[in-house]
């Protein structure tokens, strides 16, 4: 079995479509998986030029739940 | 309607109540003045009302002839909100009238794409998905805009689920046959056709800034969380951000004064304080600091776009800016890719109950594959891709270091490809900085079509990228220019 995106044939890449939306809860009939395998393939391939950089243990995602306005005393127009 | 509420100012009366009598008889020569009005800007419009020189509803019915007129060309509409709009600008007279002007909205006709929600009239995402959607409330801007006195003329046309940089069948009022970018496609046609003053779009990797940039338009993304998307139908959360279109940089400054400011409503809302965006046009450049991308990083732009990039930096040169160039960080090779990875990802799972209910409902369009084939990326795929976009934030903001804004060509002109390395737009989403699009100046091969430059600044500094823009405009006028309608 292929071990990277760019090296996948067709069947491989859709045999991991089907199991990815069984296990998201989200099955998806083999018409669309013919349909979706197209984009898909190129979501694989831009993780797999992604994967080529090593994070940092200390490397975050640019997202962060905040609770600020929820903190007693904070009002709108506060800093 | 005419008879159907009582008028307790007359058109006459309302022009009488301050120009005097003598003047309101010459109300023919205001009526063959009518097919002006649709150009004005924002802000003469405004100063006509204010002054009761010019009544709302006069300017609401010039605006309505001006889209019975072009609409059938340019299809910038997937809904004309006309009944609405009559009645609004009739309350908005009796208001000025009583001496209630609530400022420079007041009286305006202006448009949203049709992804902002509008208590009671259906709000579609141009998607067959969402053809019979009527919402029971108003999204935030929609609700400030009313508030402002501001009169909703229609919803503009976009692909459909505002994917794609297509205009979905609206023609770029310069050129009918050519497209006019997307996804805010009907704000930006409709502006350069003279439908509307101003408009309420959707960015998520050039939605705004890209039509604005075709169709000769002035079109600002802001800082993510100026402006408040509760309400306003998702791309992506975390990439999406809303903004005004309008024909100049000062009426763009006009409404970010009214659109801008927290929302607790929307959890990405900024709470930032929100400054006087007017007071901060005439600054001026003098010392200005303005990065430009260095030279291999934006050939393959249009051989007339570049020139036209040129010609800008040589006006903030002379207009005393000093500009020197900056190398984009290395992570910008791979940031398209994870803006891809992020944005589709998030659309995905904004689909799911589409997808689960309404799956045989899409368009045509590749949207319905492309969010199943995002649903199937992983939480492991999506984080990675939002940690090199964290890294390649701080990055930019290092760069930032150096300038008070940066500039850079636009994708233009209309139907002409860009082989550029440099993607003008996205990597301004995913850092969420400002970025704002301007004319400058017509192509020439082909001939006629608007260019444009985009000025982009530091995080909650629209302020300094309007004082550049403003500067610029005033020293070319390409926003005098009209579309050959």
């Amino acid at each position: 079995m292929a071990s990277t995106a760019s090296e996948m044939t067709d069947q491989e890449i859709k045999d991991l479509m089907r199991a990815i939306a069984r296990a998201n809860g989200r099955p998806l009939s083999e018409e669309r998986i013919e349909a979706d395998l197209p984009a898909y393939r190129n979501f694989l391939l831009a993780m797999e030029r992604i994967d080529r950089h090593t994070f940092a243990v200390e490397d975050e995602p640019a997202f962060h739940f905040s609770l600020r306005t929820l903190a007693p005393g904070w009002k709108a127009g506060s800093r | 309607m005419e008879g159907g509420i009582a008028m307790n100012v007359s058109r006459r009366g309302f022009l009488a109540g301050s120009i005097g009598i003598a003047l309101a008889d010459q109300l023919p020569s205001i009526h063959a003045a009518t097919g002006e009005l649709h150009y004005l800007t924002l802000r003469d419009a405004a100063a006509r009302i204010r002054s009761k020189a010019l009544s709302p509803v006069e300017l609401t019915q010039a605006i309505l002839a001006r889209i019975d007129h072009v609409e059938p060309k340019v299809h910038a509409f997937i809904t004309i909100t006309r009944e609405h709009a009559v009645d609004a600008a009739r309350a908005a007279e009796r208001e000025i009238a009583a001496g209630r002007y609530r400022g420079p909205l007041h009286g305006i006709p202006v448009a949203v794409k049709d992804t902002h929600y509008t208590k009671g009239i259906k709000t579609t995402c141009a998607s067959p998905v969402l053809a019979d959607f009527v919402p029971s409330f108003d999204a935030t801007v929609v609700t400030k805009l009313k508030n402002a006195g501001a009169i909703l003329i229609g919803k503009t046309n976009l692909p459909e689920f505002s994917s794609g940089s297509s205009g979905n069948g609206t023609n770029n009022p310069w050129n009918l046959a050519k497209p006019t970018g997307g996804s805010s496609a009907g704000n930006a046609a409709g502006l350069g056709a003279g439908m509307f003053f101003g408009a309420s779009g959707g960015d998520t990797g050039a939605s705004i800034r890209g039509p604005a940039a075709l169709c000769g338009v002035v079109g600002l993304k802001p800082t993510y969380g100026r402006v408040s998307g509760y309400g306003v139908m998702k791309l992506s959360w975390s990439v999406d951000h809303v903004g005004p279109m309008t024909r100049t940089v000062e009426d763009n400054a006009i409404m970010l004064d009214v659109l801008a400011g927290h929302d607790p409503e929307d959890w990405a809302s900024a709470d930032v304080p929100v400054p006087d965006y007017t007071r901060a046009l005439r600054r001026g450049v003098r010392s200005l600091r303005i990065g430009i991308p260095k030279g291999p990083m934006i050939e393959g732009f249009h051989a007339d776009e570049l020139k036209a990039f040129d010609q800008a930096v040589r006006v903030f040169q002379k207009l005393g800016a000093r500009v020197s160039e900056f190398d984009f960080p290395p992570t910008l090779a791979v940031m398209g890719d994870a803006h891809n990875i992020i944005r589709i990802c998030e659309a995905a799972s904004y689909h799911e109950p589409f997808l689960a209910n309404k799956a045989e409902l899409y368009g045509p369009s590749m949207v319905r594959r492309d969010v199943e084939a995002g649903s199937l990326i992983t939480a492991g795929q999506y984080l990675r891709a939002q940690k090199v976009r964290k890294i390649f934030v701080k990055q930019m903001l290092a760069i930032f270091n150096g300038f008070d804004v940066m500039i850079t060509p636009e994708s233009v002109p209309a139907g002409e490809p860009t082989r550029a390395a440099l993607n003008p737009h996205s990597p301004f989403n995913d850092t969420g900085f400002p970025g704002m699009a301007v004319p400058a100046g017509f192509s020439t091969s082909p001939p006629g079509l608007p260019l444009s430059i985009q000025i982009v600044g530091k995080p909650f500094d629209e302020e300094t990228v309007y004082a550049a823009g403003y500067a610029y405009e005033a020293e070319t006028r390409f926003h005098e220019q009209r579309p050959p309608l």
